[in-house]
């Protein structure tokens, strides 16, 4: 077991596409156990029978508070995760060279920077394409690279940079990029820097830039921070160091589980450049006050880099409104595994653009793009489509401020009369790259068995599954009734007030439009007003959303890209989401999975969170 | 002159008010930049941070931006603009005058271009219609002048996006010009620019045409029939000078207040097409500053399209005079 979930243990995303991705399971369950019920709530105490949960003894203290963690998630539903997404990946082969769609190479996230890099995305000979070309969200001119001001981030970052560390979500492996190597041993992390590697200017990558790239992060407000300096960022410069030209130590405040540890560095690009970035690194680490620190911070996300000093295996040529060209930098370690010369990314600010130049060809591949089927169907043959997992996908989140899903009866029944294969079916518009969720538990995995094989294994007949492709409308009919509500003229009543449940969701999602609209008729047929409230993506993220302002919300429901679940529990549990727009409760009643892990019914799940940050395997 | 004056007076109000207005409503748009860019996150992914991390950016962001009370910011704004000061955009983190200045001239191109086609065109078109009034050339231009006239130019675009740019890839779909050729005063510069503002510029002119195709065979029909015509014809003017001289001239007048508004609407009649053909023009950057609650660029574009219609207008104005003397002396005798 241990092995298995070290094996498992924390997949980091390489990187999000665009979309969300649902898996849903269900098995039955049995009717809700203890409520939320929570001073912030207001939420009644639930009344139904509570299910008689058999403890099981586990080996593993990280695997049993998961499994816990899983538990009270599934029992007291703080969100519903309704599906899980794959991710559509493109690859034109007529040109170019490229793994199958089934291998394991694929199911890197983003093989469009790493197939490249590893000799898998060659040109294919008598090819007269020497360019690999991709598309970009920004318009090319106007975009930048430094990663801490965050807007109009160019997508050449891929080719421009170089990520710490490969990560597969096939295998659940990672290996050493431009950190080599490292090593944990207490509260040490070590890393080594791949040696011989150069930034464009001729620099040598160093510890240095390393370190700036981890200190930036966490000035930023990056989450390795909670492990470096939780209380005082003034502490961050003693505790992220280059001890030599190639090796970076990071003193952790606390032994922490490597696997998450992990699932934060791996992803990341080497930015900080010294040269760039330097003067901003000294600046924050010698701020001597807060004040300080923010005008740092400020002078940092308010810089733009229009033409980077990168240090991939492609560097900045020019950029204009139409696209941006890469060219290939020689003395790249991994320069060998490429024979062409540039690569561009031509600007295609809509999905529909980006899907006519896949289907003419004008663009050789897209790491993730959601396609609907109608638009697969023209694709000439020459181009390959395979789904890769994204660890996240859409669920409705409750406002715990909000009547009536502040009971958890209501919630439940909510889970019960929705049919989530319908939903994930609609959601992904003929393209199976959503996949309904079979438990409700927060964890993802869906796609490979790796909920029931894996992270539940031994313990899923505990966990309901409230109907996966059915409405359990007497279970549901059940739960209402005992919260006090009876069916009058087709409709749930409660005191001759019809019960109402509006769905806010962004506009501009058009699967989660989808999805919630499929919702909203199967609440409907059972006699439960449900309404889609679907507002401007940036109204709904920036007012509705933000201000807690909403009754039934939609949102992903895992932490993208990440595959371990302390990813989801700290999102669902102990996020600022959490906590400011859907006003969670500290603490929730729930029956126990296992009494070695906690010994009473009330919980509260962002300390075993926290636990499991630190818990040993 | 004093007609002048208070015209130009009452320009200068004009543009004061809808400022003003715009100013007040635009921070009226919920949300601001960071949730654009949250929400950008997570439609396009690869934002390369957890959710967590995003949120939490946006929170040490939104602390770094302590915003001054609105009243504050409103006359520090309208003392800048006076000054020639548009301020920083929030999402390029240059100035709006760097944002939008480079833009202005292609959106002129766009615009102008597909003015002066549908003008001469449609002019053209409604003198012969008009000469032959009730033929089947006449019904047939006037239904499809009018099916044209009704026309969105956003659904033409579409189209013309679809068939030549993606279907059958005769024009570009994307960008000014092609990536290879530097600016400059030659041959395959100047052609690539054409090419690629093509289908921008007849999504405008095609459904341009119609409009101005009807008003000029309206018009040349009501001078045909005036006394002045039928004199013209008895002393035995040939049909040409009578066309150009007599029908032309008097037909046009009254449409040259519709062409100076046309005018006026250089930067704002090409928001949504710029958008269609991604290119980068001032609607776009206009387009981009709202999605992204950029108030500066939003601003600084919405001052631009109203000075641009409001000078257009006051010349109008101010020059009808000059072209029709009747209407000389501007509101102190009755006008044309």
């Amino acid at each position: 077991m241990m092995q298995l979930l070290g094996a498992t243990g924390a997949a980091a995303g390489l990187a999000g596409c665009g979309g969300q991705s649902a898996v849903e399971t269900d098995t039955p369950a049995d009717d809700g156990d203890g409520g939320d019920g929570d001073g912030d709530g207001g939420g009644a105490d639930d009344e139904t029978p509570t299910p008689t949960a058999t403890p099981v003894q586990v080996d593993s203290e990280s695997l049993a508070t998961i499994q816990e963690l899983a538990y009270v998630t599934n029992q007291t539903l703080p969100v519903l995760p309704l599906q899980e997404k794959l991710a559509q990946s493109f690859q034109t082969t007529d040109d170019w060279s490229v793994p199958s769609k089934d291998s394991d190479a694929v199911q890197t996230y983003w093989p469009t920077e790493w197939l490249p890099r590893s000799g898998e995305w060659t040109a294919k000979d008598g090819s007269d394409d020497d360019r690999l070309t991709f598309a970009q969200w920004a318009v090319p001119q106007d975009s930048q690279y430094n990663p801490w001001n965050g807007k109009n981030f160019g997508e050449a970052r891929r080719m421009l940079f170089d990520r710490f560390m490969q990560y597969n979500l096939a295998t659940q492996e990672y290996s050493g990029y431009v950190v080599s190597d490292h090593s944990l041993d207490g509260t040490t992390l070590t890393l080594n820097v791949r040696e011989g590697q150069t930034w464009h200017n001729g620099d040598a990558v160093t510890a240095t830039d390393v370190a700036n790239q981890i200190k930036l992060d966490i000035y930023n407000g990056g989450s390795l921070g909670e492990f470096v300096a939780p209380e005082d960022d003034g502490m961050i410069s003693e505790r992220v160091t280059a001890v030599d030209e190639t090796t970076v130590e990071m003193e952790l405040v606390e032994e922490v589980n490597g696997d998450i540890l992990l699932a934060y560095l791996q992803p990341k690009y080497l930015v900080a450049h010294e040269g760039s970035y330097g003067e901003f690194v000294t600046a924050l680490d010698e701020a001597e006050s807060e004040d300080e620190r923010s005008q740092a911070l400020a002078d940092l996300t308010e810089d733009t880099t229009p033409e980077p000093v990168g240090c991939g295996p492609f560097q900045f040529e020019d950029a204009d409104t139409r696209r941006t060209l890469l060219t290939k930098y020689d003395d790249h370690p991994d320069a060998d595994n490429i024979n062409y010369p540039e690569v561009e990314y031509l600007y295609k600010p809509e999905n529909q653009g980006r899907w006519n130049s896949l289907i003419n060809e004008e663009t050789d591949g897209s790491a993730t793009l959601f396609m609907p089927s109608n638009k697969l169907n023209q694709l000439p043959d020459s181009v390959q489509v395979s789904l890769i997992p994204r660890h996240w996908g859409l669920g409705l989140v409750f406002n715990f401020d909000e009547e009536p899903v502040d009971d958890p009866r209501v919630r439940k029944a909510i889970a019960h009369v929705v049919n989530r294969e319908a939903v994930a079916k609609n959601s992904g518009a003929g393209t199976n790259s959503k996949i309904a969720v079979s438990y409700p538990s927060g964890l993802t995995g869906e796609f490979n068995g790796q909920i029931e094989g894996a992270w539940l294994e031994g313990v899923v007949d505990e966990f309901e599954t409230y109907g996966r492709g059915e409405a359990q409308t007497d279970e549901a009919a059940a739960l209402l009734e005992d919260a006090g509500y009876e069916k009058s003229g087709g409709t749930w009543q409660k005191d001759g007030e019809p019960l109402t449940i509006p769905i806010a969701g962004p506009s501009g999602f058009s699967d989660w439009v989808a999805g919630a609209e499929t919702v909203v008729s199967q609440l409907k047929e059972f006699g439960i007003e449900a309404q889609a409230e679907m507002k401007d993506t940036s109204t709904y993220w920036g007012q509705d959303y933000s201000n807690g302002d909403f009754v039934v919300g939609l949102q992903g429901w895992a932490s993208y890209d990440q595959s371990h679940p302390f990813f989801h529990f700290q999102w669902l549990f102990d996020s600022w989401d959490a906590q400011n727009a859907w006003n969670l409760p500290s603490e929730f009643e729930s029956s126990v999975l296992h009494d070695q892990v906690r010994d009473g019914e009330t919980v509260v799940p962002s300390d075993l969170v926290a636990a499991l940050s630190t818990a040993s395997e | 002159m004093s007609y002048v004056l208070k015209r130009i007076g009452q320009s200068i109000l004009t543009v004061f008010v809808v400022v003003s207005a715009s100013f007040g409503l635009v921070r009226l748009l919920p949300g601001g930049p960071l949730d654009y860019l949250r929400a950008q996150a997570i439609q396009q992914g690869g934002s390369d941070m957890t959710m967590a991390e995003i949120n939490q950016r946006i929170a040490a962001q939104t602390n770094i931006a302590v915003d001054e009370p609105i009243y504050v910011q409103y006359v520090e704004y309208m003392a800048a603009i006076v000054q020639g000061d548009f301020g920083q955009s929030i999402w390029y983190e240059q100035p709006v005058t760097s944002v939008i200045g480079p833009a202005i001239p292609w959106t002129v191109f766009l615009t102008a271009s597909a003015l002066f086609l549908a003008f001469t065109v449609g002019v053209s078109l409604g003198a012969i219609m008009a000469y032959k009034e009730g033929s089947r050339f006449d019904v047939t231009s006037t239904g499809i002048g009018l099916v044209l006239n009704s026309t969105p130019g956003y659904v033409v675009g579409l189209l013309l996006v679809a068939f030549l740019g993606y279907r059958y890839e005769l024009f570009p779909t994307g960008g000014r010009y092609a990536s290879e050729l530097s600016p400059g005063f030659n041959v395959p510069f100047l052609a690539s620019v054409l090419q690629h503002g093509a289908m921008p510029i007849a999504s405008m002119a095609v459904v341009g045409f119609g409009g101005w195709a009807l008003s000029m065979r309206g018009n040349s029909i009501r001078v045909l029939g005036e006394d002045y015509l039928r004199v013209a014809r008895l002393r035995g003017l040939s049909t040409r000078r009578i066309a150009l001289r007599y029908v032309a001239r008097n037909a046009i007048l009254p449409m040259y207040t519709g062409l100076m508004i046309a005018i006026g609407t250089v930067f704002g009649g090409a928001v949504i097409i710029e958008n269609i053909f991604a290119y980068p023009g001032v609607g776009f950057y206009l387009i981009q500053a709202i999605n992204a609650r950029d108030y500066p660029l939003m601003m600084g574009g919405f001052i631009l399209i109203t000075v641009a219609m409001v000078i257009g207008i006051t010349i109008a104005d101010l020059t009808y005079g000059i072209l029709d003397p009747r209407a000389k002396g501007g509101a102190s005798r009755e006008s044309y």
